[in-house]
């Protein structure tokens, strides 16, 4: 029963992966370009007459990008690719047409979703680690935080797709949303800086909750709320995979 | 094999599906014959578990469709009436990865996407994508991606629209290599002779209920009476006694003569045998055709209108 469910899912996560690597030209820019340039621009040319507290301006930066490689790397591609299953060669049918239920076709797309943020994720590590020096911390409990992380929006992804009946939809959203939500949770800035009444909305934001999480690991400053910290964010992501499922029945099976 | 009882399907206010009840036994091609918006394949939906029903019951093997999608759809294979493959995939891949959510091992199952795809007469496009395949071509691979788990069921929706004579023919015979094979097969179509020529029961169904059900041979009994014997007789023999002798015989229905053209309609075979005889015996016959009623007119007596 158990060995099935995973069977299933794995079969999803592989053909995504599969679509993932073929098209890895493609997504190296997201993969690698991307958070570079970010790095490169604010990082080492503003970020040179910034200083936050006591802290290197690309020390502070290096964790946040982390967070919105992570981001871009699950919700950016699910997203797309649900849409495009669901609305346009849907092959959403095809696959339920097989022995898979809802469940696992969701969950082996979020699996998916996350594997591709961690992949990303572990280059920009490597890369700013050596050719930059920024130290990280403990890289494994900034792995657990990519994971809940990617599979928050990959779960989100999974929930958008299935709303939105249209790709140009989906870029408003994502422009809108997502966007925001990686310059004001914590990447470029401390939210502190940000004004009174926005800060509780931002604060509670599991993005948020990541990037401030791993920033005290990769700057050492101590954080005694990491595993509430976690488990906040993989609430929500267990609420948003939820939705997303529920959605994702009404939308397919007619 | 399958049992339906009562379905409905209501989309909104509309409905699509009527209160349909049909069986399909197990080892037999049934065949769901009926024009378009009948119903057909908001039926193979429900049966698949990509609808839900409204109300009624429909089982597969035993097992209610509403309650065991997983242990029904191990057993079916399915080839949509819109097929629906990844475009970013080439069809091999496709193949590969359909097989895969059957939990299918891959040595195994490599070798079946090759077979499918011999089947189907495509390994020379294994690298494509679907999308750049012709119509005919799509068909075939969605036949044969159907067949890819080896399921006891097989649920085919237009296996053969927008085919080419030729290639028909060959889908024609691989359903019927299906049914040697111990297969269940329920297939739908526009097809009156598609549906004679494969199928051992047939369910024509119209606005969503069927309207008539049996073999091929019973339901052209049902028109029965109505042969038509057409006969050119030798000008020079022509005349109205003709007529009337034919009208006295008991069995005939009617006989219209137009010079030396005669149609003359009867209710079995036994009078056409009576028909003839009395007919050679008086005059010179140039030419005979005897018209059987086809499901075509069975379809177009039950509904009062042609099929398409
Ligand atoms: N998802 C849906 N939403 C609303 N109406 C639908 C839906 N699917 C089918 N219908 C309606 O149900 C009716 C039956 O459609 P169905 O596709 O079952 O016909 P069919 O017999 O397969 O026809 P065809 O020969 O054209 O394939 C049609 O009137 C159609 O408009
Ligand atoms: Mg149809």
């Amino acid at each position: 029963m158990i060995a099935r469910v995973i069977k299933a899912m794995l079969a999803v996560w592989e053909r995504e992966m599969h679509e993932y690597i073929s098209n890895l030209h493609v997504n190296a820019m997201r993969l690698a370009v991307e958070p570079l340039l970010f790095i490169f621009i604010f990082g080492m040319g503003l970020g040179k007459r910034v200083v936050i507290g006591d802290v290197n301006y690309l020390y502070f930066l290096a964790p946040g990008i982390l967070f919105m490689v992570a981001v871009n790397n699950s919700y950016m591609t699910i997203s797309m690719r649900l849409m495009i299953a669901r609305d346009w060669d849907k092959t959403l049918i095809t696959a339920l047409s097989a022995p898979i239920k809802p469940f696992e076709i969701v969950l082996g797309y979020v699996f998916a979703g996350v594997t591709q943020a961690l992949a990303a994720c572990a280059i920009f590590i490597v890369l700013m680690n050596y050719f930059l020096g920024i130290p990280f911390g403990s890289v494994s409990l900034i792995v657990l935080l990519i994971i809940a992380t990617a599979a928050f929006f990959s779960s989100l992804g999974v929930a958008i797709s299935m709303v939105l009946d249209n790709p140009h939809h989906l870029m408003v959203v994502t422009s809108l949303v997502v966007m925001p939500m990686s310059f004001f949770c914590g990447i470029f800035i401390p939210v502190t800086d940000l004004p009174n009444w926005v800060q509780p909305v931002i604060e509670a934001i599991p993005l948020t909750v990541a990037v401030q999480a791993a920033r005290a690991i990769a700057l050492s400053t101590g954080n005694p709320y990491l595993w509430q910290n976690l488990a906040y964010i993989i609430a929500f992501t267990i609420a948003v995979f939820l939705i997303g499922l529920h959605l994702f029945k009404k939308k397919v099976i007619t | 094999m399958i049992e339906v009882e009562n379905l409905v399907k209501k989309f909104g206010d509309a409905t699509a599906v009527d209160g349909i009840s049909f069986k399909v036994r197990k080892g037999e091609i049934f065949g769901f014959l009926g024009p378009n918006g009948a119903g057909k394949t908001t039926t193979i939906n429900i049966l698949v578990g990509l609808s839900l029903p409204s109300s009624g019951i429909a089982k597969i093997a035993g097992l209610d469709v509403t309650k065991h999608p997983i242990g029904i759809r191990k057993r079916l294979g399915i080839a949509a009436q819109a097929a629906y493959f990844d475009h970013h995939l080439s069809i091999k891949d496709n193949l590969f990865y359909h097989g895969l959510l059957y939990g299918l091992p891959r040595k195994e199952l490599k070798k079946r996407v090759d077979t499918a795809l011999q089947w189907s007469k495509l390994e020379k496009y294994r690298n494509k994508k679907f999308h750049q395949l012709s119509g005919g071509m799509q068909r075939r691979l969605v036949v044969a991606r159907a067949m890819l788990s080896d399921p006891e069921i097989l649920l085919l929706d237009e296996p053969t629209t927008g085919l080419d004579p030729q290639t028909r023919r060959q889908v024609w015979e691989f359903i019927k290599n299906l049914k040697e094979a111990g297969k269940t097969v329920l297939l739908t179509t526009h097809y009156m002779e598609e549906a004679d020529l494969l199928c051992d029961r047939i369910a024509i169904i119209d606005h969503g209920r069927i309207i008539a059900s049996g073999t091929p041979n019973e339901l052209k009994k049902m028109l029965d009476k109505n042969i038509v014997i057409d006969i050119t007789l030798n000008p020079e023999v022509a005349g109205d006694h003709i007529k009337r002798d034919l009208d006295i015989i008991s069995g005939v229905n009617y006989v219209r003569m137009e010079s030396n053209r005669i149609k003359i309609g009867v209710v079995d075979d036994a009078i056409v045998e009576q028909v003839l005889k009395s007919l050679i015996i008086r005059t010179k016959i140039s030419e005979i055709n005897i018209i059987r009623p086809t499901l075509d007119d069975v379809f177009l007596h039950l509904t009062g209108r042609e099929i398409r």
